[in-house]
């Protein structure tokens, strides 16, 4: 028996860990959820809050002001100066960053293991202590005004990029840029903005992650003792849902007198995160237009050898979803060619299948990009908050790893056949005259 | 009484064996450094928590006689422009998801790939036939003699390698200015045996280095890269090396015109100690001390004296005995002149006022600092294995058994490389050092220019 035991004993040493990312989860008694992802590996810690509330939880008549809270938050708070807290992490070699999106707004700072103390503090001042005066609002609103206002009048792409995207998402609320309405915005009420921080002190609007090297008991202590005194000043935010777009072909020369290129956008509406499509559709976005296997790339430049540029954004909301294609070229010829080939290209996609080799580069890479990012502390973080809010679920890592190695041929047909199609399609030409 | 008998220690041990073998995952981690039979060094460590596998592959080169070949091989060898239909090499790094970059140096060249644990075979067969390339041809030769600048500048850190050249052809060629320089005309005069040459003198084993880590086991890995080059021949190795102390350290201010007419871009190069040489890092904390974005001493002084809009970044190469520190400085045509001064001041101030122990703490500590939390990036673990890897030496516990060289600064030290007349930020000589390479429109660059004279280099 005794033997038996023992042999027991060696076979747990030998069966792999089952999570890729090791996370543990609670919450405080105020609301505010805890994702913890301990790795003793690391030498250094992430903390990342992780609001549910984005530019869409904004009351519709100053949709984008919470844009402003991108910079506002690094403002003075009642121990901190004005950028102190970048000042601080940067000396200790650290890194911090934070962003808005519709969706959601994230903040993050990475800093070595021994400090993160001052972290979960300058998180906690952020998050509690925050000074808004109406001067430095005022200030930041026409900063960004300025900056957009700069973009819309000197850049044409940046224009037909906006025109392309409120075409595809047609009524809903992504059609509004994340900045708001620009000849609305040096309207906005200074005491508006001011109420929206509610949005993002709320503790129930809060998922707070802690990855990298850290004491899992210790730290349940310190996180109760800084964050615990929040309190719900406003109404939480709405769990995330699909937005179902309007379809509808459209198409539209615009004729310049001066541009540095010609051009042609095609914009494709594209799957919500919470939408089993995602995944399949992300294999397409790397087939079609990855910088290392762009099928694109390879017909048009290695093939044809055409002068063309290639270049794509994805816009990775979590309600609803846009990819934008760019082609530039000097000659115009060239693109008339490109938007004839583009053409017969997804009409093959909706037809014939991958070859299994393709498939199975899409899907190695889709799979290595994915493990790279889990090097990161803070991607590791980003990545289990979304998850956590989207779904609820812990194993993000595993479920992503399954659903992307499950994918066949005929999954890139049929999400070929619902998302390329003409009527999903919104197409620009930008050409000289 | 049968169970019982089954349970034998041999038994036990066999079963042990087995199991490892189907379930390797927690087996703690093992590194294997090692050479060839035909003169690889190799560095292999398994880190299954990484879940994929990460390996870079560094060529030293032996002779840099035109600069434009080594370029011209990796365009032939890697583009897949030029290599249509797909070469068989390319087909391999693609079935591995061609996850692949390429860092250009002046005398060397680091491949980095990132690959699934299943496709560790394909790995090899991609080592093999890199090593063993038969792929040139006169058509792609052609094709990329005639595209060559487009080729090349579709590179995003090409300013960087032209900076790079320029900077070392100051350094250490100021007799032969034209050695280092990318050719625009000369290139015509290249022909297909330049690069078949070039290829098989310097895309050696004896003249490379693997590091690979992830989720390998590095025994059998070792077994199957030893496997694949057994019939290669037996080479010694030869590097080409810049020494740190042959450098010519005048100050040169060159203009180079692209033909663009974007914002400038400043590259300021220092040459710094190899590092495995304890000075290195003395100067890191003083470039860091001056050149720090946004805490430096330049970075304050820029701001106070109004300059908008600027943005320092560096990043330090490393060659075999030498390293320098490439400073990429963003500042709007008006202000180029006046941030120079403005850093020249910073860099003469050190002798004059010295460098308090206040300030030594801060900026060793955020080296010390960022050296650590950048550890945990699976490429700086790598490149930091390359950088050994220059001074050809395994890895030495020093004398305090400390492996890391930083914790054996010392603030009496440091004030020593201040006064040291050879180094870079040195303070006993009233001589300006430092290659500050200016990309941009040569007319409105000069056309602020009051006290620099530059010189100016056409390169296409």
């Amino acid at each position: 028996m005794r033997k038996l035991i023992n042999i027991c004993f060696i076979l747990l040493l030998f069966i792999p860990l089952h999570s890729v990312i090791r996370v543990s989860n609670f919450s405080l008694p105020n609301g505010i959820t805890v994702l913890l992802a301990p790795d003793d590996k690391m030498n250094s810690v992430c903390v990342l809050t992780y609001h549910k509330n984005g530019v869409a939880s904004d009351p519709s008549d100053i949709r984008g002001a919470s844009y402003l809270y991108q910079k506002l938050m690094f403002l003075e708070t009642d121990n901190l100066s004005p950028y102190e807290r970048i000042r601080f992490i940067m000396k200790n070699g650290g890194r911090s960053s934070g962003k808005v999106n519709y969706d959601n707004s994230v903040f993050y700072q990475v800093v070595p293991a021994s400090d993160l103390n001052y972290a979960l503090w300058l998180e906690s001042e952020r998050l509690q202590k925050l000074k808004l005066s109406d001067r430095e609002i005022i200030k930041q609103r026409k900063s960004v005004y300025d900056r957009i206002y700069r973009f819309i009048n000197r850049s044409i792409h940046f224009r037909a990029g906006e025109w392309v995207r409120k075409e595809l998402f047609g009524n809903s609320i992504y059609k509004t840029p994340l900045y708001g309405d620009i000849e609305k915005l040096n309207t906005f009420d200074t005491g508006r903005i001011k109420r929206i921080y509610q949005n993002f002190s709320n503790p129930k609007n809060i998922i707070l992650v802690i990855s990298g090297k850290f004491d899992e008991e210790e730290i349940r202590e310190k996180i109760e003792r800084y964050f615990g005194s929040l309190e719900s000043k406003s109404i939480p935010a709405k769990d995330p849902v699909a937005v179902p777009l309007s379809k509808g072909y459209k198409y539209e020369n615009w004729m310049r007198e001066v541009i540095p290129e010609n051009f042609i956008l095609i914009g494709l509406r594209a799957p919500s995160k919470l939408s089993l499509d995602y995944t399949y559709f992300k294999l397409l976005v790397y087939y079609l237009l990855d910088e290392r296997t762009s099928k694109l790339k390879r017909i048009f430049k290695s093939n044809l050898k055409m002068d063309v540029d290639i270049s794509f954004d994805f816009s990775n909301n979590i309600g609803a979803n846009s990819l934008l294609i760019k082609i530039s070229s000097k000659k115009r010829a060239e693109l008339e060619r490109v938007r004839f080939y583009i053409k017969r290209l997804f009409e093959m996609l909706m037809t014939d299948r991958l070859t299994t080799s393709e498939l199975r580069t899409m899907k190695s890479l889709m799979e290595i990009d994915f493990l790279k990012n889990l090097t990161m502390p803070e991607k590791i973080s980003l990545v289990l908050a979304e998850n956590y809010h989207m779904s609820g679920n812990l194993d993000y890592g595993n479920m992503f790893l399954k659903r992307v190695r499950k994918i066949n041929s005929f999954d890139i047909v049929r999400i070929s056949k619902k998302y390329l199609r003409k009527e999903n399609t919104v197409i620009l030409n930008v050409f000289s005259k | 009484m049968y169970f019982q008998n089954s349970l034998r220690p041999r038994s036990i041990i066999i079963l042990i064996f087995i199991l490892a073998i189907i379930f390797p995952a927690n087996i703690p981690g093992q590194a294997l450094e090692q050479t060839t039979s035909k003169g690889l060094r190799t560095n292999l460590i398994k880190d299954p928590s990484l879940m994929f596998i990460h390996a870079e592959i560094v060529i030293y080169y032996s002779e840099i006689s035109d600069p434009a070949v080594p370029y011209l091989t990796l365009m032939n060898i890697f583009d897949a422009q030029i290599n249509n239909p797909q070469s068989g090499l390319l087909n391999i790094l693609f079935k591995m998801g061609n996850d692949v970059e390429i860092d250009y140096k002046l005398d060397h060249l680091i491949i980095k790939i990132n690959f699934l644990p299943a496709d560790v075979n394909q790995f090899v067969n991609f080592l093999k036939s890199l090593y063993n390339y038969r792929g040139f041809s006169l058509k792609k030769f052609n094709y990329s003699i005639k595209n060559f600048w487009d080729l090349f500048t579709k590179k995003n850190e090409w300013k960087r390698i032209i900076a790079a050249q320029i900077a070392f052809n100051r350094l250490f060629n100021q007799d032969h200015p034209e050695q280092f320089l990318l050719p625009g005309k000369k290139l015509g005069r290249l022909n297909l045996s330049h690069i078949r040459s070039f290829h098989k003198k310097n895309y050696t084993l004896p003249n490379s280095y693997l590091t690979v880590q992830g989720d390998i086991n590095p025994y059998v890995l070792f077994g199957l890269i030893e496997k694949a080059f057994r019939n290669f021949k037996n080479l010694k190795a030869s590097y080409s090396q810049f020494r740190y102390d042959h450098y010519k350290s005048d100050r040169k201010v060159i203009i180079v015109d692209d033909g663009s007419n974007g914002n400038p871009i400043i590259y300021w190069i220092d040459p710094l100690p190899p590092s495995d040489n304890i000075d290195h890092h003395h100067n890191r904390i003083i470039n860091n001390i001056l050149f720090g974005y946004p805490l430096g001493r330049i970075s304050r002084s820029a701001s106070s004296s109004g300059i908008k809009n600027f943005n320092i970044s560096w990043v330090i190469h490393h060659h075999r005995n030498i390293s320098v520190v490439c400073k990429k400085i963003r500042v709007g045509y008006r202000d180029i002149e006046k941030f120079i001064m403005i850093a020249d001041n910073a860099i003469s101030k050190l002798g004059v006022g010295r460098i308090s122990r206040k300030e030594y703490l801060d900026s060793y500590n955020y080296v010390f600092q960022k050296e650590r939390i950048d550890s945990d990036n699976y490429e700086m673990k790598a490149g930091e294995k390359i950088a050994r890897s220059f001074s050809g030496k395994k890895v030495k516990e020093s004398k305090t058994g400390q492996k890391n060289p930083l914790k054996e600064l010392s603030y009496e030290d440091f004030s020593r490389i201040l006064s040291d007349p050879s180094g870079s930020y040195n303070v006993n000589r009233n001589k300006k050092k430092g290659i500050i390479i200016i990309f941009g429109n040569p007319s409105l660059v000069k056309k602020y220019l009051r006290n620099i004279k530059p010189e100016i280099i056409k390169i296409r």
